[in-house]
């Protein structure tokens, strides 16, 4: 079995760290599930449900690695662990992977949830999960860019919401759900805008999306993203006078 | 060893840092940094621990390029920064741990290297508890640990005693002989006068940011006119309670105790008594030094 705890590895660290804290892991599994179930056994449209379940996706994401970069970062100790040998762009790396693993396994009972309820051929399910995990990817690299340029947690909050409004208008979650022109090419380079045809599909929706671009366009913005923010790792673990 | 060669590193905001520092700590040799506050000894610190690249200037961990190798330098030198911190939530075994594989060690390596020093800073009992339930001198303690167990060749120590009880200050001063005798260089940073006497070989005085005296301790002590030095034989245990209520003189109860008083300009001070850890019955000296 996997050993977590004392941890050999700077990603097993948050792994004990968000299975050590029983109370904060009851309230971190349960808050998407209140969000998400609700939605899930409505009748609300299926782009407004779709919408839900990505906003609660994106927040979660941006804000997982954003806000735990900076609070290690303010407190010192990641700038400690950045003077041990370990490769700089791999602690980013680290911290990025797992902590949108750790979001979508925060996220993953209450998607089972609107599975069991809004039954959809398995390609839709298996992409919208895909989906999901690469907008959580995406929001995380998101949280550790924001992070090179503040060391409080909550100007993450507020450079977050900057950043993420746009794209989220771009995704088409609550307006624009049919973009044409240069908002249309613009919205092929979003992550979160696959993940919200996916969800439409298992909701019921139709789609001009295919389950493989689900898949393969998330896939490659996030690989390019994920290699951008690691590339930032040595200013980002730069002590700041 | 390191050596470092006219290194120059200003803060564009306050204007403060250091200018054209060079010296070398060899193997087995404490090379103390002394200066008031201000004078740059962080900043230096931070420099050769390779968390903060110089305007100019270059240095060598163990042969390795501070500045193009730094991950061979990051490896090779054990650091305590002055306020260590750690992840609260781990039990402090576990920051050890991750700080220990973080230097390369193996599992059983690192299990065994750092079971022996719990047991020697007195953490042995508390291992398992959150690091965040660690009083300030438990932390500095653990902040010890996690630089020394990889068994690093270079040390870099800032304010390494402070906080820390007696017993646990010669216990770490008696660990840093140890490492020294066995060719591990040590750059301590420290305004703690006896601590800086007693442990290093040479010291450093830093002023505006510039190094402006080096020599050993005897010699920097003796080019200052008006110093008296006593010197104490003293032997453990040091019992705490007969220290309490006695100030100003020189007591000594059997071979079990003493102090040594330094009359300075404000009246009596009371001295630093020392004695060995763990080792009953043997002695050492101490040397106390004030302005008369």
């Amino acid at each position: 079995m996997l050993k977590v705890n004392p941890p050999d590895a700077y990603w097993k660290k948050d792994v004990a760290l968000f299975f050590g804290k029983r109370f904060a892991l009851v309230i971190k599994m349960l808050y998407p599930m209140a969000l998400i179930v609700p939605v899930a056994i409505s009748d609300i449209p299926a782009q407004y449900a779709a919408a839900v379940i990505g906003i609660v996706a994106i927040m979660a994401g941006t804000f997982g690695a954003g806000e735990s970069l900076t609070a290690d970062l303010n407190d010192g100790i990641l700038m400690r662990v950045a003077l041990t040998p370990l490769s700089p762009r791999r602690i980013v790396f680290e911290v990025l992977a797992v902590n949108a693993i750790l979001d979508f396994i925060q996220l993953l009972p209450a998607l089972l949830v609107v599975y069991a309820f809004n039954p959809a051929p398995l390609v839709w399910v298996l992409a919208a999960t895909f989906g999901v995990f690469a907008t959580l990817l995406t929001a995380n690299c998101l949280g550790v860019f924001i992070a090179n340029f503040t060391s409080s947690p909550a100007d993450v909050l507020l450079y977050a919401t900057a950043i993420l409004a746009p794209l989220i208008y771009l995704s088409g979650f609550f307006r624009n759900q049919s973009p044409t022109g240069l908002l249309a090419t613009l919205r092929d380079f979003v992550p979160f805008a696959y993940m919200n045809d996916a969800l439409k599909a298992v909701f019921g929706a139709a789609t001009r999306t295919a389950p493989a671009e689900v898949f393969v366009y998330p896939a490659l913005i996030c690989a390019v993203l994920a290699a951008a923010v690691c590339l930032t790792a040595p200013r980002l673990l730069t002590p700041r006078f | 060893m390191i050596e470092v060669e006219n290194i120059s590193r200003r803060y564009k905001s306050s204007g403060r840092g250091v200018e054209d520092i060079s010296f070398a700590v060899r193997p087995g040799e404490v090379f103390g940094l002394m200066g008031p506050n201000g004078s740059g000894k962080s900043t230096l610190l931070r420099v050769l621990s390779t968390a903060m690249a110089p305007d100019s200037g270059t240095f060598r961990v163990n042969g390795a390029d501070g500045l193009r190798e730094k991950r061979r330098a990051r490896a090779a030198m054990g650091l305590m920064v002055d306020r260590p911190t750690h992840y609260g939530d781990l039990s402090g075994w576990a920051n050890a741990y991750l700080f220990a594989r973080a230097y390369g060690m193996e599992e059983k390596e690192a299990n065994a290297a750092l079971a022996e020093l719990f047991d020697y800073f007195g953490l042995g009992e508390y291992r398992d508890d959150r690091a965040k339930t660690y009083s300030y001198g438990m932390g500095k303690k653990l902040g010890l640990i996690e630089a020394m167990a990889h068994a690093p060749r270079f040390l870099i120590l800032d304010e390494p005693s402070l906080g820390l009880d007696y017993t646990s200050q010669l216990a770490y001063e008696q660990k840093i002989r140890e490492l020294a005798s066995n060719g591990v260089s040590v750059l301590l940073a420290s305004n703690a006068v006896a601590e800086v006497e007693a442990l290093c070989d040479r010291v450093a005085f830093l002023h505006r940011g510039r190094l402006v005296e080096e020599g050993t301790p005897e010699e920097l002590i003796s080019s200052i006119e008006g110093i008296r030095r006593i010197e104490a034989t003293l032997r453990n245990p040091v019992d705490y309670a007969l220290w309490g209520d006695k100030r100003g003189g020189a007591r000594d109860d059997g071979g079990q105790e003493a102090r040594a008083p330094v009359r300075g300009p404000g009246g009596h001070r009371r001295g630093r008594g020392r004695g060995v850890v763990g080792a009953g019955g043997t002695s050492r000296t101490s040397r106390c030094a004030g302005r008369r």
